[in-house]
C-alpha cells in the first residue's frame, strides 16, 4: 500500500513518501504540534492535503477521490475523542462498524453478526457485550471503538493516540494488542503515540517526525540506529537515552562519578539517585563507586584511601565532600 | 438493552397514549355522557346537536393534533439533540419553534390579519402562506444554529445562542403586531400560549400529511444519526456524509416543528424533554428504539397537557402553561443525576 502526501497546514510537512504494509504494526512518533494528527487526518480523509494523494493498494486511486461510503471499507479509525455514546451496548457499538455495508435502515444480516462476534474476541472484550459503555473503563472503552474498527473489515487501521488516558497495565495492553492484530488478521495498523518505549518495543515500522519537520521512516530498528530520535524534540531539557530507549532528563551535573555495578535494577537506581543530586556518571571518571549491594558501596578517589558506605543518602553525603 | 424491556415500554406508553385520547375525547369543558359520546364516535350521532359538533369537530381534531404536534416535535427535538451533539437542545430552546412563529407572524400581517388570529383565515391558500413562512422562519434560525456551531464549539454556548435568537425573534413579533394595529394588542397577547385546538376538521388532512410524511422518512436517519452518537469524525469515517445528513437533518427538523408551529404557536419543553423521557425508560441512545418510543411519548405528553388544558374548572388552560410544569423537573433531574445516567457518559 503506497502512501505519499505533502500535508500542509500552517505546520509544513512537505514532500513527504510514506508506505504503510499489510501485517506491519507502524507507530508514528513526534512531539505535540508536529503533525501527527494533520497527518493521520490526511490518511484517513478527515482533512484533504493541500497536495499529494492517499492510494491503497488494489484501489488505484486517491482515497480523497472516494466516497465516504468506499472509504469506509477501507480506512478504519480510532480516536481519543470521548463519545456521547454511553448508553450504547458493547455490542451496539461494534455493530457500528457494519455501517459500511448495510443497508438504508442500518439491518444486520447472520454474516454482519458473525463480523461483530469476530471483533468482539479479538480485542478480548466479548465477555462484556452486553454492558453499556458507560460502565467501562478507559482502556475497554478504547478495546470497543478498536473492535468497531476491526468490524469494518478495513485493511488499514488508523490509530489517533489509542493510549493516550490509559494506565501503563492498559498503555502495553493495547500495544500488544494493536501488534498481534497487524500479525495475525494481515491489517496494516498506524498509530500516533507519545508512548516511545513501548512503541519501540513493539511497532514494526516508525515514521518519526523530527523537530525541523522532516519525517523518517523505516524498520524499527533501523530509524533508532540512525540516532534521529535524538533529533524529535525541540526541547534542551530531555535527551534520548540509548540504554533506555526512551527519552530522560537532562540535569545538571556539578561531577561525575564512574559507576561498578552488575545488578541492573541497582544501577538505574543508583544513576537516577546520583543525577538528582548533581552527580552525572561518566566511565572515565576520577572518582570511581563500585555497588556490591544495595547496602555496600565503595568509593575509590585518586589521592585517597577507598571509603566504605553502607547505604544511598550516605553515599551521596560522602560524595558531596569528594572533589574530583 | 433488553428486548423485553422495549417492548414493554412500547406497549406501556401505547396503551397510555389510548388511554389519554380516550380521556381528551370523553372529558371536556362540557360534560357530555360517556355513553353519548361512544355513540357520536361510532356513527349514531346524538339528538343534541351541539354535542356532535363538539366531539366530532372540537375533540376529535384536538386528540388528532396534540398526538402528531407532541410525537413531531418530540422526534425533532431528538433529531436536535443528536445533531448538535447536546442533550439539551430542542426545537422551542434553540429559537426554531420562535423562528417559525416569526414567519407566521410576518405571513398573517402580509396577509392583513393580525398576529394570533389564523383561526380567523380560512382559504387553505393563506394556510399554505402560513405554513411556508413558518417554514422559512424555522430554516432560517436553523441556518443561523449551523452557522454559529462552526464558531462557537462549545455546546453550552450554542444553547444560549439558541436562546438569545428566541429572545430576538419573539421581540420582533411582539414589534411587528404592535405596529401592525390597535386590536392586535389582544391578539398578541394570547399569541404563543400555545393550543391543540387551532386545527379545525378541514385543515386536519393537510396539517396530519404535513407532518406524517417528515416523521416517516426519520426512519431512514436511524442509521446515521446512531453513527453521529460517536461525533462527526468516527461517522464519517462509517461512511456518513456528514454535511448532507445534517443538512436533511435540519430539513426535517425544522419541517416538523415549522407545521407544528404554525398551527399550535411555538410550544416549549415537549421537544427538549420527550427524548429524554425516551431515553431514562429505555436506558439507551441508540435511535432504532429511541424513535418509536419518542414518538410514543410525546403523544402522551402533549395529550396528558391537552387533557389538563380543557378539563380545568375555571376555563383552558394554555398548553404553554402546562408543558414547563412536566418539563422542568425532568430536566432538573436530569441535570442533577447526570453524571450517573449512562447517556451523558
Amino acid at each position: 500500500m503506497g502512501y505519499r502526501d505533502r500535508c500542509q497546514t500552517t505546520v509544513l510537512l512537505k514532500g513527504l513518501n510514506l508506505q504503510l504494509r499489510r501485517g506491519r504494526l507502524v507507530a508514528l512518533l513526534g512531539q505535540n504540534g508536529a503533525g501527527k494528527s494533520t497527518l493521520l487526518r490526511a490518511v484517513t480523509c478527515a482533512t484533504r492535503p493541500l497536495a499529494g494523494y492517499v492510494e491503497l493498494a488494489g484501489v488505484g486511486v486517491d482515497l480523497h477521490q472516494l466516497s465516504y461510503r468506499e472509504r469506509s471499507r477501507l480506512v478504519g479509525l480510532v480516536t481519543t475523542e470521548r463519545v456521547l455514546a454511553g448508553a450504547l451496548t458493547v455490542r451496539e457499538l461494534v455493530e457500528l462498524g457494519r455501517q459500511p455495508y448495510t443497508g438504508q435502515l442500518g439491518r444486520l444480516d447472520d454474516h454482519d453478526h458473525e463480523v461483530v462476534d469476530e471483533a468482539l474476541e479479538s480485542v478480548g472484550i466479548a465477555h462484556k457485550r452486553e454492558a453499556m459503555i458507560a460502565d467501562l473503563s478507559d482502556g475497554e472503552r478504547q478495546k470497543v471503538m478498536i473492535a468497531k474498527a476491526l468490524a469494518q473489515r478495513t485493511p488499514l487501521i488508523v490509530l489517533d493516540e489509542p493510549t493516550a488516558f490509559l494506565d501503563v497495565a492498559s498503555r502495553i495492553e493495547m500495544m500488544t494488542l494493536l501488534h498481534r492484530l497487524a500479525h495475525e488478521q494481515g491489517k496494516a495498523i498506524l498509530l500516533s503515540s507519545h508512548d516511545i518505549s513501548q512503541s519501540l518495543l513493539l511497532a514494526d515500522e516508525l515514521w518519526v517526525i523530527t523537530a525541523d519537520r522532516s519525517v523518517v521512516a523505516g524498520p524499527t530498528e533501523e530509524v533508532v540506529l540512525s540516532g534521529i530520535m535524538g533529533h524529535v524534540f525541540t526541547s534542551e531539557a530531555l535527551a534520548f537515552n540509548n540504554e533506555l530507549g526512551d527519552y530522560e532528563a537532562v540535569l545538571p551535573t556539578a561531577k561525575s562519578v564512574s559507576l561498578d555495578c552488575d545488578e541492573p535494577l541497582l544501577r538505574r537506581c543508583l544513576i537516577a539517585a546520583l543525577l538528582r543530586h548533581g552527580v552525572g556518571v561518566a566511565p572515565a571518571a576520577n572518582i570511581r563507586v563500585r555497588a556490591a549491594s544495595p547496602t555496600r558501596f565503595l568509593v575509590e578517589s585518586p589521592g585517597r584511601a577507598s571509603h566504605e558506605v553502607s547505604s544511598v543518602p550516605a553515599l551521596l553525603a560522602h560524595l558531596c565532600r569528594v572533589d574530583e | 438493552m433488553s428486548r423485553s424491556r422495549f417492548t414493554l415500554t412500547l406497549v406501556v406508553l401505547a396503551a397510555v397514549l389510548l388511554l389519554l385520547a380516550a380521556a381528551c375525547l370523553f372529558f371536556g369543558s362540557v360534560d357530555i355522557e360517556a355513553a353519548e359520546v361512544w355513540n357520536i364516535l361510532t356513527g349514531h350521532p346524538s339528538e343534541n346537536r351541539a354535542w356532535n359538533i363538539i366531539v366530532l369537530q372540537t375533540r376529535l381534531p384536538m386528540v388528532v393534533t396534540a398526538t402528531l404536534a407532541g410525537a413531531a416535535l418530540s422526534v425533532s427535538g431528538l433529531l436536535l439533540q443528536t445533531t448538535f451533539n447536546n442533550p439539551l437542545a430542542g426545537p422551542s430552546i434553540l429559537g426554531v419553534s420562535t423562528g417559525a412563529g416569526l414567519g407566521v407572524a410576518v405571513v398573517m400581517l402580509a396577509l392583513g390579519g393580525t398576529v394570533g388570529s389564523s383561526v380567523t383565515l380560512h382559504s387553505t391558500g393563506s394556510y399554505l402562506a402560513t405554513l411556508v413562512g413558518a417554514l422559512v422562519g424555522a430554516g432560517a434560525v436553523l441556518i443561523i444554529l449551523m452557522l454559529m456551531a462552526q464558531v462557537v464549539r462549545s455546546s453550552t454556548m450554542l444553547l444560549i445562542v439558541g436562546i438569545l435568537v428566541s429572545y430576538l425573534t419573539s421581540s420582533i413579533v411582539s414589534l411587528l403586531n404592535s405596529i401592525a394595529s390597535e386590536e392586535g394588542v389582544h391578539s398578541y397577547v394570547t399569541w404563543g400560549f400555545g393550543t391543540f385546538s387551532g386545527v379545525s376538521t378541514e385543515q386536519l388532512l393537510l396539517f396530519s400529511v404535513a407532518l406524517l410524511v417528515p416523521l416517516c422518512l426519520t426512519v431512514f436517519m436511524v442509521k446515521p444519526l446512531n453513527a453521529l452518537l460517536l461525533g462527526q469524525r468516527y461517522a464519517e469515517n462509517l461512511g456518513v456524509n456528514s454535511r448532507r445528513t445534517r443538512n436533511v437533518l435540519l430539513l426535517l427538523t425544522g419541517l416538523l416543528t415549522a407545521v407544528v408551529t404554525a398551527y399550535c404557536d411555538p410550544i416549549a419543553f415537549i421537544g427538549l424533554v420527550v427524548p429524554h423521557i425516551a431515553r431514562l425508560s429505555l436506558g439507551t441512545s441508540n435511535h432504532a428504539r429511541l424513535l418509536p418510543a419518542t414518538l410514543l411519548a410525546g403523544g402522551c405528553v402533549a395529550l396528558a397537557c391537552a387533557l389538563v388544558s380543557v378539563v380545568s374548572p375555571y376555563g383552558i388552560i394554555p398548553i404553554n402553561a402546562i408543558t414547563p410544569i412536566i418539563g422542568v423537573p425532568i430536566i432538573i433531574y436530569i441535570i442533577i443525576n447526570r453524571r450517573r445516567i449512562n447517556y451523558f457518559n
